[in-house]
């Protein structure tokens, strides 16, 4: 008797004995065990139209219809993934790559990457009649940069204009300015001796003042 | 021929090992065949039966389980390895579709998906009644009832294998399996689906 299934058993097995998927002992085994259980035997005709209607045969052979050729569209699909993971690290990579080193080139043809703004020219460069021509523009363009102050007329001062070049006139200014502080330092504003200005010197002068400051002139020019 | 290539591997391990240090398309073309008929058949059911997608999906599944190989370090079969990746594509693919039918691109693109092989008009109406009439019936039930019943008749798993798949006990696998059938039987015996005279019981 220890070859016949428990209840509990058959009711396990009743699927994969419907569908015939038990091995052959197994199988033997519960056609032999099914004879003690009648009320199983319903079960067994149910489940075997179920099978019957699910006609597996029919579904794998679709499936395998189906599938024939999916080795060859993977194998396929594969190759040209590889291809295009090529072509898309040439696209990515490579031709940014090529393109920025082409830029860099260009670019440092047309010397804009060039170090220094000035040109050094060599002494040999101008002979010794450029030089002179050189100097005579400078010197040209030193004068013609002169400066001309006017000194309110008082009558007896012959020279109503006196000219100074511009390298003189600095000087000179601070020198007069400073006389003209020491004698007047008292009526001037602000007469402190570095923040002295011609200007302010002469628009606060009175006439008096003006001839004191003509002679003042004349004093250091002939000392000059 | 194709079998040729799948019996010159006696396992998957060989199988692997030659895609990795042999003949790479060869292998390639054994992992294929040995496993689309569960890959395909797989990406039917999550795909509603719609054989277009379901070959998309098998062709990016077989792709990416290709590529990944290298890294498959055989922590489980082959096979549950591979139903993952499906269940992946497939999902991927449901809400690539949901998200072009939303801005009505599919329109377009379905009139680039025509199947490869031509049929002919009575073999298509003869599968046509076949697939709807096995759709009718799978798809009234339960989800997890519905896979345990096709992993286990169509793609012949055992409970073991199926119970590493879906991550279920094998004792809940199979109540789930019992009650597929009864359910089934019951949707049957309530439609004309079959002529119950030929079974001999009325």
């Amino acid at each position: 008797m220890n070859n016949i299934y428990t209840h509990s058993e058959m009711q396990e097995l009743l699927p994969d004995y419907c569908s015939g998927m038990l091995t052959g002992e197994e199988n033997a085994r519960f056609e032999q065990s099914l004879a003690s259980y009648p009320d199983l035997h319903i079960s067994v005709k149910e489940l075997q139209h179920v099978f019957a209607v699910m006609d597996k045969e029919s579904f794998v052979a679709d499936i395998d219809r189906r599938t024939r050729n999916l080795s060859v569209r993977v194998n396929e699909r594969m190759r040209s993934n590889k291809q295009a993971w090529y072509q898309s690290l040439w696209a990515r990579v490579a031709t940014p790559a090529v393109g920025a080193a082409l830029c860099l080139y260009l670019v440092s043809l047309s010397g804009l990457f060039r170090t220094g703004t000035t040109t050094d020219l060599a002494s040999d460069m101008f002979s010794s009649a450029d030089e002179q021509h050189i100097e005579s523009i400078v010197t040209a363009m030193a004068d013609s940069q002169e400066m001309t102050m006017s000194i309110p007329s008082t009558g007896d001062v012959s020279a109503e204009h006196t000219v100074f070049s511009v390298t003189n006139m600095q000087s000179f200014e601070s020198d007069l300015a400073r006389e003209i502080a020491m004698n007047f330092g008292d009526d001037l504003p602000d007469s402190h001796d570095t923040d002295i200005h011609f200007d302010d010197v002469l628009d606060s002068a009175t006439a008096n003042d003006v001839r004191e400051i003509e002679s003042i002139i004349q004093e250091l020019e002939h000392g000059a | 021929m194709g079998h040729a290539f799948v019996a010159a591997y006696t396992d998957d391990t060989a199988l692997i090992d030659d895609y990795l240090h042999g003949n790479r398309e060869q292998a390639a073309t054994a992992f294929v065949r040995r496993h689309q008929r569960f890959v395909y058949a797989l990406a039917l059911r999550q795909m509603n039966n719609n054989h277009d997608d379901a070959d998309d999906a098998a062709q990016e599944v077989f792709i990416r389980a290709l590529k990944a190989l290298p890294e498959f370090k055989g922590d489980s079969s082959l096979q549950t390895w591979l139903y993952r990746i499906t269940l992946n594509v497939c999902s991927s693919m449901r809400k690539k579709r949901k998200l072009l039918s939303w801005f009505s691109i599919h329109g377009e693109d379905e009139q680039f998906d025509v199947p490869s092989d031509s049929i002919t008009p009575e073999r298509a109406l003869m599968e046509s009644d076949f697939g709807e009439r096995l759709q009718t019936l799978l798809q009234q039930l339960p989800q997890k009832q519905r896979e345990t019943f096709c992993l286990r008749y169509f793609d012949e798993l055992s409970y073991e294998e199926i119970s590493a798949m879906v991550g279920t006990s094998t004792g809940a696998l199979k109540a789930n399996y019992f009650h597929a059938l009864n359910k089934l039987a019951a949707l049957i015996n309530s439609t004309n689906l079959i002529d119950k005279g030929e079974y001999g019981y009325e």
